[in-house]
C-alpha cells in the first residue's frame, strides 16, 4: 500500500525527471558521431567528416587523442590517422567526453557550494584513474578486459552526470544536498533521497538513456558507488562498474577535485579482488595518476593546473578536511561527555528507583537527580496525581536532602506549555498556587520551573529560584534536559497511577469488606425473619396438640379425687400453657412488631417498668433507690421501652439476695448526644465475663434451672434498639450488674437546649 | 331459650319434611308470619306447639330445649375435646365438621346456636366461614366464636373483622371456656 506521502512523493520525482528534458542536448555532432560509431556499417571517412565540420571539437579530439596516442609523434596525427590508428571507438569517447563536457562546463550561474570546475576535475580524476586502472587489466590479463581504456575514460568522466544534471535542474535543493551532506556526513545518495526524492545516480541514467549513451556508460552511471555483490545478476559489464567504483574510491581518498561527497566506506580490497587485479597493480596504476589527471585536464582545459599544483591543492585540500573532521571530532566529544554526565544522572535515578516507587520515592530521587543535574542550591520538586487537586511538595537542600514536605493545594494544574522552546520555563501565573507556599525557600530572584508532562498534562514538576538568564546557562543541554524531563515525568506518572490503583485496589477491599458486613446483617435478618414465619406456623400446629393436653389434663384434673393426682393434672395443664407462652415469645423476637414512637416521660416509663417488674418478682426486703435528674421526654415506643426496663429490673430482682439486695435506678439527660440515660444498678451475684459476652444471645442462659428461658435481655435490647436507643451492661461476678440505657430525646427537648445554648452566645 | 323457628328448623323438631311444613304453613294450618320485606317464613313458638300437638308430634325434640352447638375443626382429637367438655356439661346438642364445605351445609340443616370455630381449615378458612354465614340474615341470631393457635396479632386482628362474637386462643381454659358459651347464649 502507498500512503498518500508515497504518491506526493512519487509525483516529485516524475516532475523532476521531465525537466531533465529541459536540459541542454548533444551537441549534434556528437550525437551524429555516437549513431555512426555504433553503426558496424559505419566508414572512418564519415566520421572523420563529421567531427571536422566542427573545428574547436577537432582540435580538442586532437589533442585529447595525442595525449592519450601511445608514442604517435603530436604534429604527425591527423584526425583521419587518428581514427585509424585508434579506432572507432576511443574517437567517439573523446568525442562524447568532449560535448559532454562543454554542455554542461558553462552553465554553472547559480551562487552554490557545487563548484563546477572541482566536480570536473574529481570526474577527470575519476576517469584517469579508471583508465589507467584499465590498462593495468589489458596489462595483467594480457586479453581484451571487456571494456578499452578509453571506455573506462569515458565511463569515469561521467559516472556523476546525474550530479551536474540536478544541480542544473534544481540548483537550491543540490546546495541544500552538499550542506546536508557536509553536515551529517553520510551518503550523499541517501541525502538526496531525503531532501529531493531521488538520488543522481537515478538522475544520471535517465540523462543517459535520453541521450542514448552506450549501455556500458549508462550501466556505470546508475550502479556506480555499489559494491560487487550488491550488483544486480542483470548487469552487462560489472567489470566496468567496479573499476569506477574503485576509481572513485581512490579519488576521493587523495582529495582530488570535489564532487559533493568525500565519505566512502565500501571496502577497497574487495573491489580490487572483483575487478581481478592485485593490490600491487592498483598501486602502480594510482603513481601515475597525478600526471595523467594534469595533462587529461589540461586538454579539456580544466585550468592549467600543473602537476604540483594539482598535488598542492589536493593535499591543502586533505588537510582542510582533516581539520574540520577533527575540529568535529572535538565537539562531538564535548556534547557526548555531556551527555555521559546526563547518562550517569539517569542511571542513577533509575537505580534510585525500586519497581514498586511511591509518588514520593520518586520524587525524592527526582529532587536527588535535579540538584546535581540543574546545579542550583535549592530544589522543589512537585507531584500532581491529575483530578486529585493538591500537589505534594518536597524541597531539597544543594546535597539533595529533603528539608521540607508539604501538601498544597492546586486549584488549576498548570499546563506548562508556550513559555519557549526548551524545557526550562519561566515560573508565571500558573505556578502561584506553588510558589506561594515555597517561594521564600528558594534563592535568586527569578522562577524557574521544568513541567513534566504525561499524556500531554502536567503530572509534576521541579521549581528553582536562579538569576535571569536561566535558560540560556541551561540552553546547551536542552536535549539532555528534555530527555532527563520525559524519564522523570514517565516514573512519576507510573508511580502515581501504580498509587491510584493501589488505593482503587484498598478502595475496594474496604467496599467489599462492608458488602461482606452488609451480606452477614442481611443474612442476620433473612436468618430471623424465616424463623419468625417458621415460628409462626409452629406456634400454630403446637398450640393445637396443647390445646389438648390443656383441656384433657382439666378434664383428667376434675374427675380425679386423689389430690395429689389432681395436682399432676394441673401441672400438665400449666405446663402446657407455659410451653406455648415460649412459642409466642419466640415468635414476637424472630418478628418484632414495629416500633410505635411518641413522646414519653422517662418517670413513667420507669415506674410502669418497676410496677411490671415487682408484680413477676417480690422485691421483699430489696432496697430500691430511683433518682431523676433533670430530663427531658424521649421519642420512644413506650409499651417496649418499658417492657425492656422490665426485663432488666426482672434480673436485678432474680440476681440480688431478698434481704440485702440494693438496686439503684437513676436517669440523667446528655445534652451532647441529645439523649436520656437510664442506668439500673445491683449489687446481687453479678455475671462472669463469658456470661456477659453472651447475654444478649437467644435462649442463652447460665443458670441450669429456675430461670425462665433466655430471651429476656436479648428482646430487652431489640425493643430499645427498635426506639434509636442503645444498651450496655456491665457487670462482675459477685459485684453485681449496671445495666445503661440510652434513650434518644424527643426533638422539642433538643430544640430546648439549642435556645439555651444560643442564648448564652449572645 | 328460642321463640321464632325457621321453617327448617320447624321440620326437624316435628320430624318432617321442610316441604311440608312449607305447605301447611302456606294453608294457615301452621301458624307463623313472614319476615318483613322478604318472604322468609318464621313460626312463633307457641304455634309451633300448638301445630305440633294438633298433629299429634311428641315434644320431645322442642322441649329437649338443648342448645345446639356445631364444632368445626380439622383436628379430631381438638374436635373430641369439644364433644366431651360440651356434652359432659349437658345443657348441649353438639354437632361436628371437620371442613368449612361441611360446616356450610350443617349450618343450613342443624341451625346450630352457636359455633366454634377453627381458624386453619383444610378447604376454606374460618374467617372465610364466618363471613358467609354473617352475611346471610337467616343466621343473624347465631353466635360465632373462633378458636385458633395462632399468635400473631396481625392475624388475631383480621380474623376478627371477620364478625366472630369472641376470640379464643388456643391452648384454652376449659371451665373459662363454657362459662363465656353460656354467656353468649343467654343474651
Amino acid at each position: 500500500m502507498l500512503t498518500q506521502s508515497d504518491h506526493l512523493q512519487a509525483k516529485r520525482v516524475e516532475l523532476i525527471l521531465q525537466q531533465l528534458e529541459e536540459l541542454p542536448t548533444l551537441p549534434a555532432v556528437a550525437a551524429r558521431v555516437l549513431q555512426v560509431a555504433a553503426d558496424a556499417d559505419g566508414t572512418v571517412d564519415e566520421i572523420v567528416s563529421l567531427i571536422s565540420s566542427d573545428v574547436a571539437l577537432t582540435a580538442r579530439i586532437l589533442q585529447l587523442v595525442h595525449r592519450a596516442d601511445l608514442g604517435a609523434g603530436a604534429d604527425a596525427i591527423t584526425l583521419q590517422r587518428a581514427v585509424v590508428l585508434l579506432g572507432f571507438e576511443a574517437v567517439r569517447n573523446a568525442v562524447l567526453a568532449v560535448s559532454v563536457f562543454e554542455t554542461f562546463a558553462g552553465s554553472n550561474s547559480h551562487p552554490t557550494q557545487f563548484s563546477r570546475e572541482e566536480f570536473w576535475k574529481h570526474s577527470v580524476a575519476v576517469a584517469c584513474c579508471a583508465e589507467l586502472l584499465a590498462e593495468a587489466i589489458q596489462t595483467a590479463d594480457g586479453r581484451d578486459a571487456g571494456f578499452s581504456p578509453s571506455e573506462a575514460f569515458v565511463c569515469g568522466l561521467l559516472h556523476d552526470l546525474g550530479k551536474v544534471a540536478l544541480d542544473a535542474i534544481l540548483p537550491k535543493s543540490s546546495a541544500r544536498v552538499v550542506e546536508a551532506v557536509d553536515l551529517l556526513r553520510s551518503n550523499i545518495a541517501d541525502v538526496e533521497r531525503m531532501v529531493i526524492g531521488l538520488d543522481h545516480m537515478v538522475v544520471g541514467k535517465r540523462l543517459a538513456e535520453r541521450w542514448e549513451l552506450p549501455q556500458i556508460i549508462r550501466e556505470t552511471i546508475w550502479l556506480h558507488g555499489q559494491l560487487p555483490e550488491a550488483l544486480p545478476a542483470s548487469v552487462k559489464y560489472p567489470r566496468m562498474i567496479n573499476v569506477v567504483t574503485l576509481a572513485d574510491l581512490t579519488v576521493r581518498e587523495q582529495h582530488l577535485g570535489y564532487s559533493g561527497n568525500w565519505t566512502f566506506t565500501l571496502n577497497r580490497k574487495r573491489l580490487i579482488e572483483a575487478i581481478g587485479l592485485t593490490q600491487q597493480s592498483v598501486d602502480d596504476a594510482n603513481s601515475k595518476l597525478m600526471d595523467r589527471v594534469g595533462s587529461r585536464a589540461r586538454a579539456l582545459q580544466l585550468g592549467q593546473a600543473s602537476t604540483q599544483e594539482l598535488y598542492q591543492q589536493a593535499l591543502m585540500r586533505a588537510n582542510q578536511e582533516l581539520g574540520r573532521v577533527s575540529s568535529q571530532l572535538a565537539a562531538k566529544n564535548k556534547r557526548l561527555v555531556v551527555r555521559a554526565q546526563f547518562f550517569d544522572v539517569m542511571s542513577a535515578f533509575q537505580g534510585e528507583l525500586r519497581p514498586d516507587a511511591s509518588p514520593q520515592n520518586v520524587l525524592r530521587a527526582i529532587g536527588q537527580t535535579a540538584v546535581g543535574v540543574l546545579g542550583v542550591t535549592c530544589i522543589g520538586a512537585f507531584s500532581l496525581t491529575p483530578g486529585q487537586g493538591f500537589a505534594e511538595v518536597l524541597l531539597f537542600d544543594e546535597s539533595g536532602d529533603i528539608f521540607e514536605s508539604s501538601l498544597v493545594d492546586c486549584p488549576r494544574p498548570p499546563t506548562g506549555g508556550e513559555s519557549g522552546d526548551g524545557p526550562v520555563l519561566h515560573a508565571g501565573n500558573e505556578l502561584d498556587w506553588l510558589l506561594s507556599a515555597i517561594s521564600p525557600r528558594l534563592v535568586g530572584d527569578q522562577r524557574f520551573w521544568i513541567c513534566l508532562n504525561a499524556e500531554e498534562t502536567c503530572v509534576g514538576g521541579v521549581v528553582w529560584g536562579a538569576a535571569t538568564g536561566e535558560s540560556q546557562r541551561l540552553g546547551t543541554q536542552t536535549q539532555e534536559l528534555s530527555a532527563i524531563a520525559g524519564g522523570w515525568a514517565l516514573a512519576l506518572r507510573t508511580a502515581q497511577i501504580r498509587d491510584e490503583s493501589r488505593a482503587i485496589a484498598e478502595q475496594l477491599a474496604e467496599a467489599n469488606r462492608r458488602l461482606q458486613s452488609a451480606q452477614s446483617e442481611i443474612l442476620h435478618s433473612k436468618m430471623m425473619t424465616s424463623i419468625g414465619e417458621m415460628a409462626a406456623g409452629a406456634a400454630h400446629e403446637m398450640n393445637n396438640p396443647l390445646a389438648v393436653i390443656s383441656g384433657r389434663s382439666q378434664l383428667l384434673s376434675g374427675q380425679l379425687t386423689d389430690p395429689k393426682h389432681k395436682a399432676m393434672a394441673h401441672l400438665i395443664y400449666d405446663q402446657s400453657h407455659r410451653l406455648s407462652e415460649i412459642i409466642t415469645e419466640l415468635m414476637d423476637f424472630a418478628k418484632p412488631v414495629p416500633p410505635r414512637p411518641e413522646e414519653t416521660d422517662v418517670a413513667d416509663l420507669i415506674s410502669r417498668a418497676l410496677h411490671d417488674a415487682k408484680q413477676h418478682t417480690d422485691p421483699a426486703d430489696r432496697t430500691i433507690e430511683l433518682t431523676m435528674g433533670d430530663v427531658p421526654p424521649v421519642m420512644v415506643d413506650p409499651k417496649q421501652v418499658a417492657a425492656a426496663m422490665t426485663e432488666v429490673m426482672d434480673n436485678a430482682l432474680s440476681a440480688t439476695d431478698a434481704s440485702s439486695g440494693h438496686i439503684t435506678i437513676h436517669a440523667a439527660f446528655d445534652p451532647y448526644s441529645s439523649r436520656v440515660a437510664v442506668t439500673i444498678s445491683d449489687n446481687g451475684c453479678g455475671m462472669d465475663e463469658g456470661t456477659l459476652k453472651r447475654a444478649f444471645d437467644p435462649f442463652f442462659s447460665s443458670k441450669p434451672a429456675g430461670r425462665r428461658r433466655g430471651l429476656g435481655l436479648p428482646k430487652a435490647l431489640r425493643w430499645v434498639e427498635s426506639s434509636g436507643g442503645s444498651m450496655r451492661i456491665e457487670s462482675r461476678p459477685d459485684q453485681g450488674t449496671r445495666t445503661l440505657i440510652l434513650l434518644p430525646a424527643a426533638a422539642s427537648a433538643a430544640g430546648q437546649s439549642g435556645e439555651v445554648s444560643r442564648k448564652t452566645a449572645t | 331459650m328460642k321463640s321464632v323457628f325457621t321453617t327448617g328448623e320447624a321440620a326437624e323438631i316435628c320430624k318432617v319434611s321442610q316441604q311440608t311444613i312449607i305447605r301447611c304453613f302456606d294453608s294457615g294450618r301452621l301458624r307463623g308470619f313472614r319476615v318483613p320485606g322478604s318472604r322468609f317464613r318464621r313460626i312463633p313458638r307457641d304455634a309451633l306447639i300448638a301445630f305440633m300437638k294438633d298433629n299429634g308430634i311428641p315434644p320431645d325434640a322442642l322441649d329437649s330445649g338443648k342448645l345446639k352447638i356445631l364444632v368445626v375443626d380439622d383436628d379430631p382429637e381438638i374436635v373430641e375435646l369439644f364433644v366431651d367438655v360440651l356434652e359432659r356439661d349437658g345443657r348441649f346438642e353438639v354437632k361436628t365438621a371437620n371442613t368449612g364445605y361441611d360446616a356450610g351445609i350443617l349450618t343450613q340443616e342443624f341451625g346450630p346456636d352457636l359455633i366454634i370455630l377453627d381458624y386453619m381449615l383444610p378447604d376454606i378458612n374460618g374467617n372465610v366461614v364466618c363471613q358467609t354465614i354473617r352475611k346471610n340474615p337467616n343466621f343473624e341470631h347465631m353466635k360465632i366464636v373462633i378458636v385458633s393457635g395462632v399468635v400473631n396479632q396481625d392475624e388475631i386482628n383480621d380474623l376478627l373483622k371477620s364478625g366472630p362474637d369472641d376470640f379464643v386462643k388456643k391452648p384454652f381454659n376449659i371451665e373459662k371456656l363454657i362459662e363465656r358459651i353460656g354467656e353468649m347464649l343467654a343474651t
